[in-house]
């Protein structure tokens, strides 16, 4: 078996330190180490290799340096390396790499597997796995937790270490996603990028050390991958990063000393208060209050509610030989997701972006839909903002199969030229949009947080946080199109439902074009098995309002109890530091930060967490952080809104049994405490895990509700990101 | 010893001195300066005020005040000391250096930094890294203990086979004696005779001499390449007996942390370590420094070498800062992982001339026989200088426990002093060893130390209570 592993050299993070004064990162003193989602990629390799027998080439861009990468990875136990440098590479974006990446494994010959980091921590956008299995035309399975090869034993090792590609392999790998371990099938070739969950990587031995100090390892450079020097680097970048910010991450918040009974109560007091607003109106009591809302809502039939709608039928032939069918306006498009049957809020969220932007340009607002759905959604996304949505409703498209989305939208987009694409930024977004932007040969932002049109050039200012969230890039793609972008879930409200909407549905039906999309579906190698939701100890953090998160504080595994308890009283999420993730206390799918998860909930309690900036990454767009903490420097009360300098053991438990009291005092009913939805969508039709009573989807029913409820706070809120500071301006590209 | 209480004239008289913000008495805030590391309930006592100045002069004012008035004041730093020197043991003031923190002058030239004892030690180095230096008196308690404690302690830590203890490193003192006058002792200078060593009394004098308020220390250059080993060894004898092989070839490590079998893995489990510990009965961690990487590598290519020709098992390799930080992680958790499994032990800190480090095990094991108790041991091999803690089966009863703990560690410190070694190499006697030491140091020593401490400070106000008793 010949298994390429990508790998790239960063700053260690982990020493990243912020200038308080001028908020500039601390350069000097930074080492430059394998990023650490690599090397999950190589000790899987590795294992691979023990058990099976393959042969190991690794392959990394950047200046001569990063060499050490490699010679580590040598001694590790990897058994070739190369290092692609050249003056030319330098200032490539996503596309770019992945197009010197795929060119070089092309120019290698034939290969079963790439294994590659799910993302770096210096640019972090995920995008360079992705767009390489893109430029291959092999499938890209993104955020893998195992691989398996079917039906293999240790004993039947393959093609022992000579580069021919073994016949075809199946392996069988897990996806952690949003809503559980999606289990695949995939034949090789074809690329996987891990999570740390997947391995934990050896040292290197003194044995390996030596090998990898006398190896020779080759240096490639443009010439040698017959790739013209213009169309890499940054010349060759669609994006452009045309300004750097760093953003002001201290928030000042109140502090308060409990070190004593007295301070204690009132620290508990104040977090009451603070997480009220959430929980319901007037403190906590509310929280029973919002159960009872919910429950006496009146629910308005979908023929009252329905926005009307004009509806034609055309085929992706016909779309391909007519050309753009709107007016000359130009389209916006956002690519909705869906979760088990119903829209899934970050695509309304994604609306209400979209819709401020497509303002500002007198675009034409589009929404996506792939798989098979319903009018009831597609009226849904209409009172949501869209001007019409475009169902593709294959149902080869129902699973989330990233070839099979990216060639449906690749053909639809070279129909009709949209001048914008959003996803979100989930994993099906950060796996999607790269293999589409690079079959588009277009560029992306990752994970952006702030979007705007540029006065004058119209173009879409894309603003995103880096390196762990310590710098703030504005990115535009000025020639290429489409432009497009990833965007930050939870970083906005969805707009409220406007009913009296008008708009139309474009159903793109099954002609010959999208036959051949399906017809290469069932040649195709990847095969969604199952959905594991129920798996012991998951969380779904990235769609939880409230996340209780717990660290190396807690001193056992047995101590999380104490935020479970608090999680479960708030109806909220359990999180984790990276360091009580690695000792083993709580597993992977909790971990918050740089290696873990991005999330950006109402309200973020934390305990025993000194607040690394890996960690702070991850939080950086949470409404309120409440943290609790002994250590009063440790650098989490810098941004937090509540800081408690107090022994977690003491107070947690209070806090929880007066929230169960408060809570089971009144009403006796059996529902668990829900935080409050945002106001104005549907819980029937939009999924987000801690919503109220799932209504079942049904595709015409009338059962299906669009919920009027509104409240006063329908309004659309402004990320929390535009208290960044404007420090300096110089535009900046690295390798 | 008969002190007097903190009363409210004297409190006033601290506020006028160091500022009302400057003096705490909200016991929730006290509480923190009543223990140090040590057991809060076997060593910990309430101070009756704190006070936290921010210069020389209301230093001097704060001794002055104590010294009339004859209330105990306790010099303070982080308070991560291990013998309980930082605890008020007969209430009184504590004196925290904690706002004194200032650099006074870096001198590029003569390479020595002037600065306020209140500094965080791991602060000093990121001060002067940009500048390619570097200031080698640096314990283990990186992240917080200060610059005061560690002069104090004459702190060793995990660099001391190569650059030594904290005392090389401190040039001059300026000091607050016990009745409140400021004296600078030593200077920039590479040698002074000019009278009594004063400088090197006071380092390693536990804050019982006086208060510390800023020192000249010598920086060097910064050792910029590094490179790590993590060895594996089937027993302890192995493992040590590697030490003088190491050293005898001219080679030099930063360090040679030692780490038995059970420390290992008491810290392995606490942090989910996966290293294939399981099979080892001892470990080494090795680190070489220098200015250029590749022969830091070369030349710790060499020790694994002599440690594979030692019988070692396997020898890991770490050579940049995040596999470094993975190795010493097993190192440094090695005391919190033993606290989390066995709240109750005493931490010691022998140390013998390092050719007898390999007869100490075996008494260790013969002890832990002996008296029915588990002595994890780990610490600095290439000094001598041992952590074996001795730890209390949660199972057995506390009047038990205490009863063995003292006949064990009598055993210990008997069997250490056969071995030409002392019962403490850089934590300190503090509270914690007092009595041990009266029965272990010649009276004429003791004696020696009394009178030296009546001299300095008359009326014993300054951290009474600490290394030894003493009366009017
Ligand atoms: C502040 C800032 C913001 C940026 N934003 C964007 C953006 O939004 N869109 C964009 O296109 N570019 C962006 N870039 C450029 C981008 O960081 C570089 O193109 C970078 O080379 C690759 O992206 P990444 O670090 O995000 O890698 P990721 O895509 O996060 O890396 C994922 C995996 O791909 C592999 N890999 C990545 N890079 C290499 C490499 N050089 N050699 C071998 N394997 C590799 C590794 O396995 C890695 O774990 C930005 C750069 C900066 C400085
Ligand atoms: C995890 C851990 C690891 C450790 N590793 C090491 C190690 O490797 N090597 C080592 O030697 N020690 C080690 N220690 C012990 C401890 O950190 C040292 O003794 C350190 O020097 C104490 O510094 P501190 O600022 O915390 O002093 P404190 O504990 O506050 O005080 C210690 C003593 O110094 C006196 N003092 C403090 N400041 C002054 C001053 N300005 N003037 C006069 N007296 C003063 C105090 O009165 C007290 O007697 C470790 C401790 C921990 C918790």
């Amino acid at each position: 078996m010949h298994i390429i592993v990508l790998i790239k050299q960063v700053p260690e993070t982990d020493k990243v330190k912020m200038d308080p004064e001028t908020g500039t990162m601390v350069r000097s003193g930074l080492e430059s180490i394998i990023n650490p989602l690599d090397l999950y990629a190589i000790e899987e390799a590795l294992m691979l290799k023990e058990h099976f027998g393959a042969h190991i080439t690794v392959i990394s861009m950047g200046p001569l340096d990063a060499e050490r990468a490699l010679r580590e990875s040598l001694a590790m136990g990897c058994d070739k390396a190369i290092l692609l440098t050249d003056k030319a590479f330098a200032g490539s974006d996503t596309w770019a790499t992945s197009r010197v990446l795929a060119e070089t494994i092309k120019h290698i010959g034939t290969f079963d597997l790439i294994l590659a980091g799910e993302r770096a921590t210096d640019g972090d956008t995920g995008q360079v796995g992705p767009a390489v299995a893109s430029w291959l035309g092999i499938p890209a399975l993104t955020y893998v937790s195992s691989l398996e090869i079917e039906s293999r034993t240790k004993d039947s090792r393959i093609a022992e270490s000579d580069h021919n590609r073994t016949s075809s392999l199946t392996f069988l790998v897990r996806r952690l996603t949003e809503e559980g371990y999606q289990k695949v099938r995939v034949q090789s070739p074809c690329l996987i990028t891990v999570v740390k969950e997947i391995a934990s990587p050896r040292l290197p031995t003194l044995r390996g050390k030596k090998f990898s100090r006398s190896a020779e390892i080759s240096h490639w450079g443009a010439k040698e991958i017959n790739l013209d020097p213009a169309s890499v680097g940054l010349a060759g970048s669609p994006t452009r990063v045309v300004k750097i910010f760093y953003p002001k991450v201290a928030r000042g918040g109140e502090r308060i000393l409990a070190l004593d009974e007295a301070a204690i109560d009132k620290a508990i007091d104040r977090i009451l208060s603070t997480i009220g607003p959430i929980m319901g109106d007037g403190g906590c009591s509310g929280i029973h209050k919002v159960a009872n809302i919910e429950k006496s809502e009146t629910k308005v039939s979908l023929a009252k509610s329905q926005p009307a709608m004009q509806e034609s039928m055309i085929s992706l032939s016909e779309q391909l030989s007519s050309g753009p069918i709107v007016d000359d306006k130009p389209e916006f498009w956002i690519i909705t997701e869906r979760r088990k049957g119903g829209i899934d809020l970050v695509s309304l969220e994604l609306l209400a972006r979209a819709r401020h932007l497509a303002d500002s340009r007198g675009a034409t607002l589009v929404a996506i839909v792939l798989g098979p759905s319903s009018k009831d959604e597609a009226a849904m996304l209409i009172a949501h903002g869209a001007d019409s949505v475009i169902l593709v409703e294959s149902p080869s498209l129902e699973d989330f199969i990233c070839e099979l989305w990216a060639e449906a939208l690749f053909e639809l987009a070279c129909a009709r030229k949209p001048e914008v694409i959003l996803g979100a930024a989930t994993t099906t977004g950060r796996t999607l949009m790269p293999y589409l932007a690079a079959k588009l040969g277009t560029g992306l932002t990752a994970d952006c947080t702030e979007l705007s049109i540029e006065e004058g050039s119209g173009l879409l200012l894309q603003t995103r946080p880096a390196i762990g969230g310590n710098i703030m890039a504005t990115i535009k793609t000025a020639h290429h199109r489409p432009q497009m972008a990833t965007v930050r879930p939870h970083s906005m409200q969805p707009l409220p439902p406007d009913f009296g909407r008008r708009g139309s549905i474009i159903h793109v039906i099954d002609d010959s074009s999208l036959g051949k999309i399906i017809s290469d579906s069932l040649a195709l190698s990847v095969q969604v098995l199952a959905l594991e939701s129920n798996v012991k100890d998951f969380e779904n953090l990235e769609s939880a309002q409230i996340v209780v998160s717990g660290g190396r504080g807690l001193k056992k595994a047995d101590n999380f109890k104490l935020i479970r308890e608090l999680a479960s009283s708030l109806g909220g999420a359990v999180g984790a530091s990276r360091e009580s993730v690695d000792r083993g206390w709580i597993s992977y799918p909790h971990q918050v930060g740089l290696s873990g998860k991005t999330i950006s909930p109402e309200i973020y309690i934390c305990a025993g967490i000194s607040g690394a900036v890996q960690h702070l990454a991850g939080i950086r767009t949470a409404k309120k952080i409440i943290s609790i903490n002994t250590d009063p420097d440790a650098p989490i009360h810098a941004v937090a809104d509540l800081a408690i300098i107090g022994d977690l053991f003491e107070i947690l438990p209070r806090l929880t049994a007066q929230l169960k009291s408060i809570y089971s005092s009144s009403s006796g009913s059996e529902s668990k405490p829900e935080p409050r939805l945002d106001p104005g969508f549907s819980p029937g039709s939009v999924l987000r895990p801690g919503s109220v009573s799932s209504l079942g989807h049904g595709s015409s029913s009338p059962s299906s509700s669009l919920s009027p409820c509104q409240t006063k706070d329908t309004k659309l809120q402004e990320p929390d990101l535009p208290r960044s500071e404007i420090l300096s301006t110089e535009a900046q590209h690295e390798i | 010893m008969k002190y007097n209480p903190v009363s409210k004239d004297i409190i006033s008289e601290l506020i006028n001195i160091a500022g009302e913000r400057n003096v705490l008495l909200d016991p929730a805030q006290l509480e923190i300066f009543s223990h140090d590391e040590t057991s809060k309930e076997e060593y910990g006592h309430m101070p009756e005020v704190v006070v936290t100045p921010r210069s020389t002069s209301a230093v001097a004012e704060i001794v002055k005040l104590a010294n009339r008035t004859s209330v105990p004041i306790t010099p303070r730093g982080a308070g991560s000391g291990l013998s309980g020197g930082a605890i008020p043991i007969f209430g009184g003031i504590v004196l925290s250096l904690e706002k004194m923190n200032q650099v006074r002058e870096i001198d590029y030239d003569n390479l020595t930094m002037t600065v306020e004892t209140g500094i965080v030690t791991n602060e000093i180095n990121n001060l002067v890294k940009e500048k390619g230096l570097f200031y080698a008196g640096y314990p283990m308690s990186l992240e917080t203990c200060m610059l005061g404690g560690n002069i104090a302690e004459n702190a060793g830590g995990g660099k001391a086979i190569k650059y030594g203890v904290t005392s090389r490193y401190i040039l001059g003192l300026e000091f607050v004696t016990p009745t409140g006058e400021v004296v600078w002792l030593g200077g920039k200078l590479a040698k002074d005779v000019t009278g009594y060593d004063l400088v090197h009394l006071i380092v390693g004098s536990e804050g019982t001499l006086g208060i510390v308020t800023a020192a000249i220390i010598r920086l060097i250059g910064l050792p910029a390449a590094k490179s790590d080993l993590l060895v594996l060894y089937r027993s302890p004898q192995e493992a040590i007996s590697s030490v003088p092989v190491i050293l005898s070839k001219g080679l030099i490590p930063t360090s040679i942390e030692f780490m038995d079998r059970r420390s290992v893995e008491t810290s392995c489990a606490y942090l989910n370590e996966n290293l294939p510990y399981a099979q080892c009965g001892a470990m080494l961690l090795i680190e070489m420094d220098g200015r250029d990487q590749s022969i830091v590598e070369s030349e710790a290519e060499a020790v694994g070498d002599l440690c594979m020709e030692q019988g070692a098992i396997e020898v890991y390799v770490a050579d940049n800062r995040t596999t470094q930080e993975r190795l010493w992680a097993i190192r440094r958790n090695i005391a919190e992982a033993l606290k989390v499994y066995c709240p109750v032990q005493s931490l010691e800190d022998i140390v013998v001339p390092p050719a007898a480090i390999s007869a100490v095990m075996p008494e260790l094991e013969r002890i832990s026989s002996q008296f029915g108790i588990e002595i994890p041991c780990y610490g600095h091999a290439g000094d001598g200088n041992l952590h074996a803690t001795l730890v209390k089966d949660p199972q057995m009863p506390m009047e038990q426990w205490q009863r063995i703990e003292q006949q064990a560690l009598l055993a210990l410190y008997e069997s250490i002093t056969a071995l030409g070694g002392k019962i403490s190499g850089e934590h300190g006697i503090g509270l914690k060893r007092k009595d041990f030491m009266k029965r272990f140091m010649s009276p004429v020593e003791l004696n020696l130390i009394k009178a030296i401490k009546r001299a300095w400070d008359p009326n014993l106000i300054m951290n009474p209570g600490k290394i030894f008793d003493i009366e009017y």
